[in-house]
């Protein structure tokens, strides 16, 4: 164990060695990036005038790729209507040259200082002459010519100057893709103070336009700055495509492992959700956890497997292009299941072109992806579509899956328009839990099933298809509005034994040893919208800017499901324990501000409220015991409907430049698993209410920490209970704990990450007594099941040219690039229940590659040092003896974790 | 202080932190479970006083016992999918010997028992057909309670014998459920021993030895062999004792 992390320790040590060199505030990178863009050049533009003279007006300018103006709006407004409409006129009206990334021209958005002068009153109304009057024009085409294209290099004033320099720090920002840049309020041109800003605002927030934007990728985000600000707190942050990508990736949900204090584990198979452990929560499949994709909530309420449920089997890695991560409450538009907090995932590809990555691999792994992004469209438009297959790394684990994922991003002017669609298929077979005393005493192998048919039988099987549509409208004044309508429908089925052979039939008592083989059927159809509109920038007084946002999210559910116990091999049904119909509706609403009070202070929040209700036609509900006599006929039919209101705040203090300390609190919620509700009960939420607090400490692009202390506490936890395979309640929690995450680019060609996170999970009161277990044992400070309470990430990657161009023809012109990267992942100790532990594992993946040309090859090791672990481990009784004398203490089960695995990968370029 | 120090000394101390943590982490903590030896204590061979002025004599009774689960719901049965503790091995008590002997050890993990079910050999798993054995010894027949005795009453004199199988009614249920009384329930953690203590005296207590056959075997049905049963699965089940440190 101890060799794996020690290796890697050497590595990062490198890379953060080097940051120590080279993380310096004055010395920036010393270059952009090979894909960074060159900024957009003024060519034409007109003076404006005024009567007097005021002070500059910053207005935020998207240029497309031929290099005309197609949205212009102000930064902050000059407090005159009618001379901002003018402003905006008159900038709407300049050309430029188009911005370029490798020769080839892209949209940008820019912030241009325009400065009004005060008209010669002996020319009063005529258009300007060059010289004085047009020192403050924006251009120096303006100066010299109007209306007659001009370099702009050649004519310079001081606000060519200064346009330019912004351009080209937003592209270098935009090129790193780091939309925590955008956190500074100094460069961040959402936040209400940014009309004092001089910089073109580099990422932020609104992601969900950002890939579907501009058409220029990264820099897209520039614009999304301009809708809404980010810094929610001290655990608002967003990986940057450089970190996701740095080491290897299984699949698509190896990007969440790049947050701090994630863990992601396909513990029981490749058809069914991951388990996702975050910030001292064990979010089984994403009860803890609100996931979003391209604006839509992927979670699933209610679901029979696992309240929230997630699979991310769908998720493409390759069109990943950010993450955005808030840990914990703290934005009013957090909606349901963000108790631990919210990842939003942004898509886009910014390599344009058609792709083609064939790996082969080891158990009979094989992964086909073909990714077509169009060159003369935008970075948020492309087609992808996957397809896995394997055999399993032990027995009875092949599996094979299908994915499709189409984002259309298109649009002029004012609006922009998105289509999204997702399509997915898989179907698993499952080795399942396997008790560690069987594996230790040799019985059983660590990647084996259980032999029995009941075993061999497990398998999974997922569909999800998600159509959406958003629509997105930047107002004159500033102001934006947003508007987006999506359907969904997810199939799940599952036959999982957990068990053995426990289980009696409550439908005929003499039916049992039979097996518990569980099958699980669930089916959502969703439909939902969301729509919000942000204000201009008021002004009230000079040191304080504002903007007000309000919105709505609203989603109805109709949800099928069944469980029965069934027979293998005859798939005969023997027992039926749910056979429900579920409606729900959930409808949110929320009014968020924003403030900034001078530079130096931003305070943001608001409050939502979430309405839910539910019908429910439990059809087995009211079950009558065989030993009761039949007095009326099986079914239960209710409804309920309950309130959550959740306010959240969050502070920023920038006393310098480099360092920013963050507070949030925030109260959320999560809904109920709707089969648990009483008729006419007032629903109860799972409230949390979660504070975090910490510092930031950046130096520009080369070397960024963070150091969080968070708190959290929910008033009504779940933990999964085996027996049934779902999640059962176990009372309220508290968690308090701290993040460390550092990312580093000390060169152009290397990036390093770090998270260290750590978390006391405790037990505040004894779960809810139930007929086993009237009065539930509870020892005051007793930790909570699963929960690691340390989780370490580290990532560090590079990639560089080895040798430049030998020619112009052919391969020749191309530059050969290597590559080379690796991530690490710990988990300490962590308690399970009854008063056990589960074993500390760590796993190093490493990756390398070579590319010429259009073509790559490249090695992915995972699991280098070959760790025997278990992804996930659980605590129960079982009986896997079906010919001895049945156990009835909980006894440690595990689903293994996967060997070294080895993957080649071919990819070619057009 | 410039910058470059500062990110220096930061660096350092992640740095720092980071093998710290990575070197403290690469320990197996995983808790050991509770075992703990199961006792028996039987009674000695004096004769004793039955129903209806019958005195009688054991000279052999010999009880096969298990699987037993201790169990944190306050009443066995199906409330106790999950238990406590268990001893999974059938064994065979000597119920003449009533100096406590180990029988069997008790694995489980802590936490606080307060009921308490078990077989006497004859089990019915869910997975059986039918109620089997499996207390390893020939001597028992594949039955519960082995018991040979005479009792006396003036001139009368029986020679008695009996080899009674307790069974389970159903597949998975056991034949003795009860909750714990209050000095019974305890927490295994710091538990250093269980003892069980059996009368097989109150068994035979209520036996009409008059009734039996010539040949004094206690058949299947007769009155002798419901009061056994009774006795071993409501009215004089094993007490149960704790040592604890």
């Amino acid at each position: 164990m101890r060799a794996p992390l020690c290796a890697f320790c050497c590595s990062f040590a490198l890379a953060m060695t080097a940051s120590v060199a080279y993380a310096q505030p004055s010395t920036p990178p010393s270059s952009t990036p090979p894909s960074a863009p060159t900024p957009p050049r003024l060519l034409r533009g007109e003076p404006i005038e005024v009567d007097e003279a005021r002070a500059p007006v910053a207005v935020l300018v998207t240029i497309d790729e031929r290099g005309a103006v197609t949205a212009a709006e102000l930064v902050a407004s000059t407090g005159d209507t009618t001379l901002d409409a003018r402003v905006l006129e008159v900038v709407r009206r300049f050309v430029f040259a188009p911005a370029e990334r490798e020769g080839r021209p892209i949209a940008a958005r820019i912030t241009v200082q325009v400065e009004l002068v005060a008209r010669a009153r002996s020319d009063a109304g005529a258009p300007s002459d060059a010289g004085a009057s047009d020192a403050g024009a924006p251009s120096g085409a303006g100066a010299s010519d109007a209306g007659v294209p001009s370099d702009a290099g050649a004519a310079e004033s001081s606000a060519t100057n200064e346009r330019e320099a912004n351009a080209s720090n937003d592209a270098n920002a935009n090129a790193s893709n780091d939309a925590n840049a955008s956190n500074d309020p100094n460069t961040n041109a959402a936040s209400p103070n940014a009309g004092n800003a001089h910089t073109a605002a580099p990422l932020s927030d609104e992601p969900e336009l950002d890939a579907q934007d501009e058409g220029f990728g990264a820099e897209a985000q520039v614009e999304a700055a301009a809708l809404r600000a980010h810094d929610r707190g001290a655990s608002d942050l967003t990986i940057a495509r450089d970190v996701l990508e740095a080491a290897p990736m299984s699949e698509g949900a190896d990007v969440l492992r790049r947050a701090p204090g994630v863990y992601v584990a396909r513990a029981e198979g490749e058809a069914v959700g991951h388990r996702i452990f975050l910030r001292g929560f064990d979010a089984e499949h994403g009860q803890d956890v609100e996931l979003r994709v391209a604006g839509v909530p992927l979670n699933l309420p209610s679901h029979l497997h696992g309240q929230g449920y997630l699979d991310l089997g769908f998720l493409i890695p390759e069109v990943v292009d950010s993450l955005r991560v808030i840990e914990g409450v703290s934005d009013p538009r957090q909606g349901d299941f963000a108790v631990a907090g919210t990842v939003e995932l942004e898509l886009g590809v910014r390599r344009r072109g058609l792709t083609s990555r064939s790996s082969l691999g080891s158990f009979g792994g094989f992964r086909q992806l073909v990714l077509w992004a169009p060159e003369e469209q935008r970075d948020g438009s492309f087609a992808a579509f996957q397809l896995r297959r394997t055999d399993g790394f032990g027995q009875n684990r092949n599996a094979l899956s299908g994915s499709a994922i189409v984002q259309q991003v298109f649009g002029d002017g004012a609006w922009r328009h998105r289509v999204f669609l997702l399509g997915y298929g898989s179907r698993a077979r499952m080795a399942g839990f396997v008790r560690r005393d069987d594996v230790m005493a040799g019985t059983l192998g660590f990647y084996d099933a259980y032999p029995y048919p009941t075993a061999q039988s497990q398998n999974a099987l997922a569909m999800r298809g998600v159509l959406a549509y958003e629509a997105t409208h930047r107002q004159s004044d500033g102001g934006n509005a947003q508007v987006g309508l999506w359907l969904g429908r997810d199939v799940f089925r599952l036959q999982a034994n957990y068990t053995g052979f426990v289980e009696r039939s409550r439908t005929n008592p003499d039916w049992v040893g039979r097996g518990d083989l569980v099958e699980q059927q669930n089916r959502t159809t969703s439909i939902g919208a969301h729509a919000r509109w942000r204000s201009r920038v008021y002004e009230p007084a000079s040191f304080l800017h504002a903007t007000v946002e309000t919105g709505l999210s609203a989603r109805f559910d109709g949800i099928d499901q069944a469980q029965r116990l069934v027979q293998s091999p005859q798939n005969t049904t023997w027992d039926e324990r749910v056979d429900a119909t579920i409606q729900g509706a959930d409808v949110g609403v929320y009014v968020d501000a924003d403030l900034a009070i001078t530079d130096y202070v931003s305070l943001r929040g608001g409050v939502r409220a979430d309405v839910l209700v539910y019908e429910i036609d439990d059809r087995l509900g009211n079950f009558i015991p065989d030993f009761r006599e039949d007095a009326y006929l099986l079914g239960y039919r209710r409804s309920a409907f309950g309130v959550a209101a959740s306010p959240r705040a969050s502070i920023e203090i920038k006393p310098t430049r480099a360092i920013a300390i963050l507070g949030a609190y925030g109260e959320g919620f999560r809904s109920p698993q709707a089969r648990t509700l009483e008729d006419g009960e007032t629903a109860p939420f799972t409230k949390v209410r979660s504070a975090d607090a910490g510092v930031r400490v950046r130096f520009d692009e080369a070397f960024e920490a963070r150091l969080v202390g968070y708190w959290t506490r929910l008033s009504d936890d779940v933990a999964f209970e085996p027996a049934e395979g779902r999640l059962e309640r176990v009372g309220a929690t508290r968690r308090a704990g701290g993040v460390l995450h550092v990312v580093t680019r000390p060169f152009d060609w290397l990036v390093g990450a770090l998270s260290v996170t750590f978390v006391d999970a405790e037990l505040l009161e004894p779960p809810p007594p139930s007929a086993e277990d009237p009065r539930p044992a509870f020892t005051k400070g007793q930790n909570l099941p699963y929960v690691p309470p340390w989780v370490v990430r580290a990532d560090v990657g590079a990639q560089h040219v080895l040798s430049p161009s030998i020619g112009s023809n052919g391969l020749g012109r191309h530059p050969r690039r290597g590559r080379v990267g690796a991530g690490l992942t710990y988990l300490s100790p962590r308690p399970l229940p009854y008063a056990v532990e589960a074993d500390p594992f760590t796993l190093l993946d490493v990756s390398a590659g070579l590319g010429w040309g259009p073509v790559e090859l490249s090695l992915d090791v995972f699991n280098l040092f070959d760790a025997r672990y278990a992804a996930v481990e659980l605590s129960y009784a079982s009986n896997w003896d079906p010919e001895g004398t049945r156990s009835r203490v909980p006894a440690r089960h595990f689903a293994a974790g996967a060997p070294r695995t080895f993957f080649g990968t071919l990819e070619v370029h057009f | 202080m410039n910058h470059a120090s500062s990110t220096r000394r930061f660096t350092t101390t992640l740095l720092a932190t980071f093998l710290v943590l990575g070197s403290t982490g690469c320990v197996d903590t995983g808790v050991e479970p509770v075992e703990l030896p199961v006792l028996a204590a039987g009674v000695s061979a004096e004769p004793f006083e039955a129903r209806d002025g019958w005195v009688v004599t054991l000279e052999r009774a010999d009880l096969a016992f298990g699987p037993l689960y201790l169990c944190t719901a306050a009443n066995a049965g199906d409330l106790c999918e999950t238990a406590q503790a268990e001893m999974l091995d059938g064994v065979v008590l000597d119920l003449l010997d009533p100096e406590p002997h180990e029988v069997g050890r008790l694995v489980g993990l802590g936490g606080v028992v307060r009921s308490v079910m078990h077989d006497y050999g004859v089990t019915w798993e869910l997975t059986g057909m039918a109620p089997e054995s499996h207390v390893d010894d020939a001597s028992m027949q594949g039955r519960s309670f082995v018991v040979e005795g005479v009792a006396e009453r003036g001139e009368e004199r029986v020679r008695f014998q009996g080899a009674i199988a307790v069974t389970p009614i159903r597949a998975g249920s056991l034949v003795v459920r009860r909750t714990l009384s209050a000095g019974e329930v305890t927490d295994l953690e710091g538990a250093q021993a269980l003892t069980l203590s059996v009368d097989p005296r109150a068994w035979l207590g209520g036996v009409r030895f008059e009734e039996l056959g010539a040949d004094g075997n206690i058949e299947e049905g007769s009155q002798a062999w419901r009061a056994i049963v009774a006795g071993m699965t409501a009215q004089s089940r094993p007490g149960i004792a704790w040592s604890r440190d």
